[in-house]
């Protein structure tokens, strides 16, 4: 666009534009209303609909505006019995193959067309009206496409082709009406299609849209960027996939630290959300969008978060943080930021709360997690190791202004059955922390983990490791419910852990103080109350018993709250807070964490922290914003390009050691993917937020 | 090579001198015609036979096509006589009777040209098939071999390019602006002013786009000049490259013009050979290839804008102008666009004819001979139906000529006296168009007509166009109404309103110019119409 400034008169009104603007774009950027359907202003315009036509001065007939360029002097005039009769008679003819009914239509009142209709006052056709009795084509993912709604205005094809580069959508003719679509009428992913959205977004009828039960009842930017919006801590998710697509691996690690201070240990055990709700799997797979993290932490050799981190000045105030693992680590770095002095007290020897003590080895090295812990400690962060904290009173008292309890959910527990407190029966989070913290553990060859999730899987596959040789896994839930995430499930299996799902445990069997198994009965449902109490009924007659010399209770954890921690305490032994404040019982005490909401994943645990931060932030006197922009921010790229086959790249699995490689030790068991690989997978990316860049339509009453 | 080395070497390929003295038998008909290749073979073994001194040419289509395959016998001495719907068993005869003895066989033949007279054949110029005809775009068609570009280069051939580069670009477009050649394509465009606007447009890239695409169904112009006369064709091109400063060209032409495109591939090799198409042209720094583009047989390939998104890949849709191909076209630059004929009339202005003033047009519809001729702009609508048409078949009635193409108005049975020229036809309101003369006879209903005509040009809009697409769309439901007697009474005066937004209202030419047939109709016989909505029946059955 150019800088010189152009006059014109619009409808007795002076106006000014830059000249390389259409008509109808100055009128438009004036406030200037001129009915329009073919034009978009993201789109170059065609002067194929006649409704922007209007009057110059000195030129014979009427000029569709959009394509006529600005010039100065130019006086227009917009509107004029002559001018009205030529509009309404080419939205007579538009409307002559569109279905009469607009209220049956689910774009009804947010209808272009219809805006146009009620504008133009065409209620009654003198056109001869007909009834396209096409069929609604459901069978593409992620799009409906209603070809009775099609006016032919053109813009989807210009979407495609002149905006994004991909080029797939045509005009056809189907017998006698002029549609859009395909060649040869190929379903979207045999054409090319790169499912970005922006036909559905330009589209102004309701030829095109989103199927509704991926967006109805959403709020719109969350339903079409599904990753970013589920993520509990908001990572921007495209954004980084771009920047790996585009090699810079650093921009990309810096990305998901705007969020979260842990981009390595993400990419290794979050339990990612983001993928179940991924777009793309309504076309084949979802991103392997943990994968991508980690491979971006695993290259950030540039560490360009750092150069753009900016550390406010030194705000006088002190915070205490109780626990140093996901949540308490997350709030210290964004309250560091803040400016505030902030020291973190650990009670176990090694910072990282469960990210030590409860997630194995081969899940998560050892490395990784020093590393972000330490860029953590060297943004400055002070954490206090082998200090158990017992009264938040108490820090308060040393003058710390706020305080953040994050002591997550450390205290195991044991299902009070007979034979539960014999020798061999072991707490699964003790297990853990043991073989964590490097000390001795001693377990037998035939092993038992009751219990079905994650814990309970670490534990049955760390025992493999030990060189226990018999391992099963028995739990209430039935395969399908097991709360275990799916790749813990399958390689754990892989692993030689039988899994017996859906059983009760009544009793552990004893034979001379040493256990000798498990009795179980089959669960015929199962189901929880409010308070999250499981509600059993039993199968008639299935006892039998699992044979162990071994059990270890993974059952569930809760927080290890100090007897005059001096907080209250809600049901289930969580620590209270109020929703929005996140204040405790206690002014200048915030919690977060399991501590809060039960043992749940890092990422949630992360996006806790994140809020007890901005809350003691604001306690604190600050403005309570933390977020911070660490890669540079610059428009997309709206030309994606055409690929072959783009829709059946399939999805990059994780490559993992084979299992009996694997459980000969607690080294990693995921491989690491190579450049090319990432590069395939990003491009897999549908790039769903380049849709909200484009622009709306404002309908006429908003002029 | 230059032009006299050429020259040189064209002439000895064709015998000469010695061919003074050969008989030629030129024998003409399209490509497809089923027994060409038999007579052709005949006449050649019986010429060997009987050890005669001739020479047998395949020449290509004259446009006559009912009387094809003809045999035009030039005989050393003798006036040429063509003979006509020659058969292999006619062939063996005429090398018996006439050129191995001397008897003209007068039965066999149409007409004598020039010289003295022979018993019982009219010389052609008491012919009005020939007399009425002006032949410069289609001056070598059916006479010469179209694979022989030695036979187009003795006859004048690339004589025009040659002189074009000596006189440089400003004045050949100079000299072709005061011949006042107008694009032959439909428009009528000066070629001379769209020569120099494009080449007043800076640009690093032009290009040159010969249109030899028939657009019209009914139309066989520029099928006629691909097959039987491809040079002529590529000469006006190279002569418009030189002149706007393009160094590449495509030639566009029907994809179903199967032999047409092998011919024109050929020719184009053969210009290489001789140095005319390629690198330094006639030892001169001017470079410029040609490739041919094959384009969907469509009425709408007939828009320059169109043909240019077919040459980029493109779905072949309209676009509004300006920009003019000529400024801004194939690929953004620049690029001058012609249709075959003006290319042929081109070529034929620079080897030194005069600018010829004709229009190659094509009989169609209740015809007795549907030919393909060249008439002088001055000729009336009934000259050409009665005189070189030969009247309807059955001898009934003309009800009414569409003329121009399938968007043409439509004249009535007393309006034929029109002189066919770009002014009388714009003052009629018509279109020159493709020159398609379509003629109609009273057993035809006009409303039934109207209809069939709009159906056709409903299926052949792009459908880009509110107007074009649903205008059509609209004008062919009520017709289709009034037709079967469902009209309404409020119909004539909707079709009306639609028709003058149509002409304001659409992108292109095929939009605009699609109301002709249908108000042209409804002037003429707007009782026809009356009767089908109020008596909702045809007043012929």
């Amino acid at each position: 666009m150019s800088e010189e400034i152009i006059k014109m008169n619009i409808d007795g009104r002076d106006i000014e534009t830059q000249a390389g603007k259409s008509v109808l774009e100055a009128a438009l950027d004036t406030g200037i209303y001129i009915p329009h359907l073919c034009h978009h202003p993201d789109l170059p315009a065609i002067g194929a609909c006649r409704l922007c036509i209007v009057e110059i001065e000195g030129v014979d007939g009427l000029q569709s505006s959009c394509v006529t360029p600005a010039e100065n002097g130019m006086t227009v005039i917009t509107k004029s019995d002559e001018i009205d009769r030529w509009r309404r008679l080419a939205m007579e003819l538009m409307l002559a193959g569109h279905p009469a009914d607009c209220g049956s239509c689910d774009k009804y009142l947010n209808c272009e067309l219809q805006s146009l209709k009620q504008y133009l006052g065409c209620e009654e056709l003198s056109a001869r009206r007909r009834s396209t009795l096409l069929p609604i084509n459901n069978a593409n993912p992620l799009f409906v496409h209603d070809p009775n709604k099609c006016v032919a205005c053109g813009r989807c094809v210009r979407a495609c082709g002149e905006l994004r580069g991909v080029g797939i959508l045509y005009y056809v003719k189907n017998d006698r009406e002029t549609l859009t679509g395909t060649a040869d009428d190929l379903p979207l992913a045999d054409a090319g299609c790169r499912f970005c959205g922006a036909c559905a977004e330009v589209c102004p009828t309701g030829a095109i849209q989103d199927k509704e039960e991926l967006v109805k009842g959403k709020n719109r930017r969350n339903a079409l960027i599904p990753c970013r919006y589920t993520c509990p801590a908001e990572i921007d998710v495209p954004r980084y996939i771009r920047f790996i697509r585009q090699k810079d691996y650093s921009a990309a690690a810096a990305v998901v630290r705007e969020k979260a201070p842990f981009p390595g240990v993400l990419g290794y055990v979050c339990d990612r959300p983001c993928e179940e709700v991924c777009r793309r799997v309504e076309v084949n797979e979802a991103i392997s969008i943990r994968e991508l993290k980690r491979f971006a932490a695993e290259h950030d050799k540039d560490r360009v978060w750092e150069e753009n981190s900016l550390k406010k000045a030194p705000t006088g105030k002190k915070v205490a943080i109780v626990g140093s693992g996901p949540s308490g680590l997350t709030a210290a770095y964004y309250l560091n930021n803040k400016g505030h002095a902030v020291t973190v007290f650990e009670s176990a020897p090694f910072a990282g709360g469960m990210m030590r003590s409860g997630i194995p080895e081969y899940r998560l090295p050892r490395d990784v997690l020093d590393s972000e812990i330490r860029d953590i400690i060297d943004r400055g962060v002070e954490i206090k190791t082998g200090t158990r904290v017992e009264s938040v009173d108490a820090l308060l008292g040393e003058g710390y202004d706020a305080v953040v309890a994050a002591i997550g959910t450390h205290r195991g527990q044991k299902l009070p059955i007979p034979g539960s407190d014999s020798p061999g029966v072991l707490i699964g989070i003790d297990f853990l922390k043991d073989i964590n913290l490097g000390n001795q553990v001693e377990i037998g060859g035939e092993i038992v983990v009751l219990g079905g999730g994650n814990v309970a899987f670490d534990c049955a596959r760390a025992a493999r490791r030990l060189g226990a040789a018999d391992v099963s896994l028995a739990c209430l839930e039935s395969r399908e419910e097991m709360p275990a995430t799916d790749d813990e499930i399958r390689q754990g299996e892989e692993e030689g852990i039988v899994v017996h799902p859906g059983r009760s445990f009544s009793r552990i069997i004893t034979e001379n103080g040493r256990i000798t198994g498990v009795e179980c009965s089959r669960v015929a449902s199962l189901s929880f109350n409010e308070d999250k109490n499981p509600c059993i009924e039993i199968e008639e007659n299935s006892g039998h018993v699992l044979e162990a010399d071994t059990v270890i209770f993974a059952i569930g954890q809760c927080p290890d709250i100090p007897p005059d921690f001096g907080l209250d305490i809600k049901s289930g032994n969580l620590l209270e807070i109020d929703s929005f404040s996140f204040g405790t019982s206690k002014e200048g005490v915030f919690a977060a964490g399991d501590a809060v909401n039960g043992t749940s994943s890092v990422i949630k645990a992360i996006a806790s922290g994140r809020k007890a931060a901005v809350a003691a932030d604001r306690y604190l006197e600050g403005n309570g914003i933390i977020d911070e922009k660490l890669a540079a921010v610059s428009e997309p790229e709206k030309c994606i390009g055409f690929k072959e086959g783009f829709a059946f790249v399939k999805r990059s699995e994780e490559a993992c050691v084979p299992p009996e490689e694997r459980v000969k030790s607690f080294d990693k068991v995921v491989r690491d993917i190579d450049d090319k690989t990432a590069d395939e997978e990003s491009e897999r990316c549908l790039q769903c937020d380049l849709r909200l860049k484009i622009q709306s339509v404002k309908f006429w009453g908003n002029y | 090579m230059n032009l006299e080395q050429i020259h040189a070497r064209a002439r000895r390929e064709c015998g000469y001198p010695d061919d003074k003295d050969r008989i030629k038998v030129r024998i003409a008909a399209s490509a497809d015609n089923p027994v060409l290749a038999n007579v052709v073979s005949r006449f050649q073994q019986e010429i060997d036979r009987q050890g005669i001194n001739a020479r047998v040419i395949a020449a290509g289509s004259r446009g006559l096509y009912d009387t094809e395959p003809s045999a035009l016998i030039e005989k050393p001495g003798r006036p040429a006589i063509l003979y006509h719907k020659i058969t292999p068993e006619i062939a063996a005869e005429l090398v018996n009777d006439y050129l191995l003895k001397d008897d003209a066989r007068s039965d066999l033949a149409l007409c004598s040209f020039g010289g003295e007279k022979i018993e019982g054949l009219q010389d052609s110029s008491e012919i009005p098939i020939f007399s009425l005809q002006n032949r410069a775009a289609l001056r070598n068609c059916g006479y010469i071999d179209p694979d022989n570009i030695n036979e187009y280069i003795v006859r004048g051939g690339y004589g025009g390019l040659s002189s074009v580069l000596q006189l440089g670009p400003e004045e050949a477009i100079k000299q072709l602006g005061k011949t006042g050649l107008r694009g032959r394509g439909g428009g009528g465009f000066p070629t001379a002013e769209k020569w120099r606007i494009c080449r007043d447009t800076e640009s690093g890239d032009k290009y040159t786009v010969g249109d030899a695409v028939d657009a019209d169904p009914h139309a066989r112009t520029a099928r006629l000049l691909v097959e039987s006369d491809p040079h002529s064709v590529i000469e006006g091109l190279l002569i418009g490259a030189y002149a706007v400063g393009a160094r590449r060209g495509f030639i566009c032409i029907n994809s179903d013009y199967g032999a047409a495109i092998k011919r024109l591939g050929e020719a184009l090799d053969r210009a290489r050979e001789y140095g005319l198409l390629g690198d330094n042209i006639l030892n001169t720094d001017f470079s410029c290839d040609i490739e041919i583009k094959e384009v969907e047989s469509a009425l709408v390939s007939g828009e320059e804008t169109a043909l240019i998104r077919s040459l980029e890949n493109k779905q072949a849709m309209p676009c509004l102008r300006p920009p003019y191909p000529a400024v801004s076209g194939y690929n953004g630059s620049p690029t001058l666009i012609n249709s075959a004929e003006t290319l042929a009339n081109v070529s034929s202005i620079f080897q030194g004819n005069a600018a010829a003033g004709t229009k190659v047009i094509t009989l169609a519809g209740d015809i007795v001979h549907p030919y393909t001729l060249e008439v002088p702009f001055g000729i009336t609508l009934r000259s050409i139906i009665t005189d070189i048409g030969g009247g309807t078949l059955d001898g009934k009635d003309i009800k009414a000529v569409q003329f121009g193409g399938p968007t043409g108005r439509l004249f009535a049975a007393d309006s034929l006296d029109i002189q066919i020229s770009y002014e009388s036809v714009l003052e009629a309101a018509g279109i020159m168009g493709s020159g398609t003369v379509r003629v109609f006879t009273i057993d035809t209903c006009s409303v039934e007509t109207a209809r069939d005509m709009m159906n056709y040009l409903q299926g052949q809009s792009c459908g880009k166009c509110v107007f074009g697409r649903e205008g059509i769309y609209q004008l062919a439901d009520i017709l289709s109404d009034i037709a079967g007697g469902k009209g309404r009474p409020e119909d004539l005066e909707m079709i009306a309103e639609i028709c003058e937004g149509m002409k304001s209202g659409s992108i292109c030419g095929l939009g605009r110019t699609a109301p002709n047939p249908v108000l042209s109709s409804i002037e003429l016989f707007r009782d026809d119409y009356e009767f089908h909505i109020k008596e909702k029946k045809c007043p012929k059955k």
